[in-house]
């Protein structure tokens, strides 16, 4: 049962440790990847999503002006302090500004009912993550819940599956608003998401707005999504610590599933050399030591999942975001099962070398 | 049975080690006769050899000279396939630390005695081998329910289940307190006279003395008898 257990907790480790890189793989672009957008505006100097400068929304007119550009949506995005209203703490948030009427469409996580277009016109009105709620400390939707900068801001809704990878708040709101918030000019935009006409060529429509705007730069939405996660997986230092960690995870993995195994089998040696002696083949012990190794990583595989699934959905009302597709998981427990091969074939190599005499000397 | 009526014969048979101190000779013209159903003794302080003796005569292991012959056969220089066939049919194997699968029940360890003899799992077979050696009301307790004295029990109705010509035991009391070896010595003597097959036995253990009909001592390689 010892080793069973080893099993399951090293293969839940190693599933958990990827689910938390994914999801911090997923979070880094969630916002920016909820847009469907075919091409993107940014600043010359442009680092990822969350580290922007602001330019004038004239580049939004210009893009439309494009016979194949459709739409087009200027877009504000600025990081701020926030002062939680009920108990005065101080808390981050990233206020995202948007203009819901450009025809762009954006997924927010909202009800279906919810029109969030008319509701977040109003002065002031504003959507939290919905994970972010709890820390809030809100009664109810549509009261002055947050400060930004000084003027009040009234949640009237949540945006499902919609969160940073950080502990900051993720705050949509009407592009009017977001600029009140965060003190910007009326003309000033951080982004411009464009949806051109369907069946054009991305890449021409590309090339003229390029040589329209010198001062911007154009990035396809998959050159957009790229550039924002490479930053924070390769440039900083938190996704080599968190692939690092699903790396560790991997190798402690395959160490203690390697050496669990091998002490299986090297403890019972002097058992093997005895049934040897009284005649057992080689063959017939290598097929009693495999059958012993997939059973122990079956049940270990179903001991991890049913604590997989279990964290899983103790961490569902947690800001923290574990991402593990069916993919993962069969990569997961696949590796484990190299693993579990390794070791058995290590297993098998020494019982070959056993020998029956042994018997009588252990 | 074999022309001369014994179940096991060493003759001169001699073996080497190599060790790294130089080469250390354990047997140096060993020989020995086992008749059937005679339980015999070897002795010897630690190192002396008997371990060695047991894997020779059990055809785990082969003389660097002599013969070694089972029922007649000279098995030292024959095939791996000659020496395993006689093996499994005339030898038996008790060992020190019992062995036994923690997995099996008594009576699966018992079964297993059978298996790998390649012979038919007669369940009356193993019922009557346990019932003889008071096992039969703990058939289907695993081993570690078991006391050191009953698993070696075990350990001998597996050996004998296959019903051997020769018991080959390696220290099969030293694991047991005063009782329970008394009990297994008992075992011994009866199973032998039941069955009719003879043992070898290695041992430290003077408590054995009064079951054996011989006692050989090794001094040097060879017995003192």
């Amino acid at each position: 049962m010892g080793v069973v257990v080893g099993v399951a907790m090293t293969l839940f480790l190693v599933l958990l440790q990827s689910g938390f890189y994914f999801g911090f793989r997923r979070d880094i672009t969630v916002v920016g990847d909820s847009f469907k957008a075919d091409l993107w505006i940014s600043q010359r100097a442009f680092l990822a999503f969350d580290y922007v400068a602001h330019f004038d929304d004239l580049s939004c007119l210009q893009a439309l002006s494009d016979a194949d550009v459709s739409h087009a949506m200027p877009v504000v995005v600025e990081w701020s302090r926030m002062r939680r209203l009920p108990d005065g703490a101080v808390d981050d948030g990233q206020i995202i500004g948007l203009d819901l009427n450009s025809g762009v469409k954006v997924d927010l996580g909202t009800d279906r009912e919810l029109d969030a277009a008319s509701l977040l016109a109003v002065p002031g009105n504003v959507l939290v993550d919905e994970k972010h709620l709890p820390r809030l400390g809100l009664s109810k939707f549509g009261e002055p819940g947050v400060e930004i900068r000084g003027l009040n801001a009234n949640v009237v809704g949540v945006m499902r599956g919609k969160k940073l990878f950080s502990t900051a708040c993720l705050v949509a709101t009407d592009l009017d608003n977001a600029r009140r918030f965060l003190g910007l000019k009326a003309n000033q935009i951080t982004f411009v998401a464009v949806k051109c006409r369907q069946g054009a060529d991305l890449r021409t429509v590309r090339s003229r707005l390029q040589a329209r705007l010198p001062e911007q730069r154009i990035w396809t939405a998959a050159e957009f999504h790229d550039l924002t996660q490479d930053y924070w997986v390769k440039l900083t230092g938190i996704g080599p610590v968190l692939l690092l960690s699903a790396g560790l995870a991997a190798l402690v993995g395959f160490l203690t599933v390697f050496l669990t195994f091998s002490h299986l089998t090297a403890e019972k040696l002097p058992v093997y050399a005895a049934m040897k002696a009284m005649g057992a083949s080689t063959a017939e012990l290598s097929a009693v030591v495999l059958v012993q190794i997939a059973a122990v990583f079956g049940l270990g595989c179903l001991l991890a999942v049913g604590g997989v699934l279990l964290t899983l959905s103790a961490l569902a009302s947690t800001t923290i975001s574990v991402v593990l597709t069916p993919g993962t998981a069969a990569a997961g427990v696949g590796f484990m099962a190299l693993c579990s091969l390794a070791a058995g074939l290590r297993a098998l190599g020494k019982l070959a070398k056993v020998e029956p005499a042994e018997a009588f000397r252990t | 049975m074999s022309a001369n009526g014994l179940i096991l014969r060493l003759d001169m048979v001699a073996k080497s080690f190599r060790e790294p101190t130089g080469l250390l000779r354990v047997l140096d013209g060993m020989a020995l006769s086992v008749r059937p159903a005679e339980i015999v003794l070897v002795q010897g302080p630690s190192g002396s050899g008997k371990t060695t003796l047991l894997q020779i005569a059990g055809c785990l292991l082969r003389a660097d000279a002599g013969r070694v012959e089972i029922r007649g056969k000279e098995l030292n220089s024959a095939c791996d396939a000659e020496r395993t066939e006689a093996h499994q049919r005339h030898l038996g194997f008790v060992f020190q630390h019992f062995h036994l699968i923690e997995a099996l029940t008594a009576r699966e360890n018992t079964m297993l005695g059978l298996r790998l003899k390649r012979q038919p799992l007669d369940a009356k077979r193993v019922d009557e081998v346990l019932t003889l050696l008071g096992l039969a009301n703990k058939a289907a307790k695993l081993p570690r329910d078991l006391s050191g004295g009953k698993k070696q029990r075990v350990a001998f109705a597996r050996a004998l289940v296959g019903k051997p010509g020769l018991l080959l035991a390696d220290e099969p009391t030293s694991q047991l307190d005063s009782h329970a070896a008394e009990a297994v010595a008992g075992q011994i003597r009866f199973c032998v006279q039941e069955y009719g097959c003879a043992a070898l036995i290695a041992t430290h253990d003077a408590r054995l003395h009064a079951v054996a009909d011989r006692v050989c001592t090794i001094r040097e390689g060879r017995f003192d008898e």
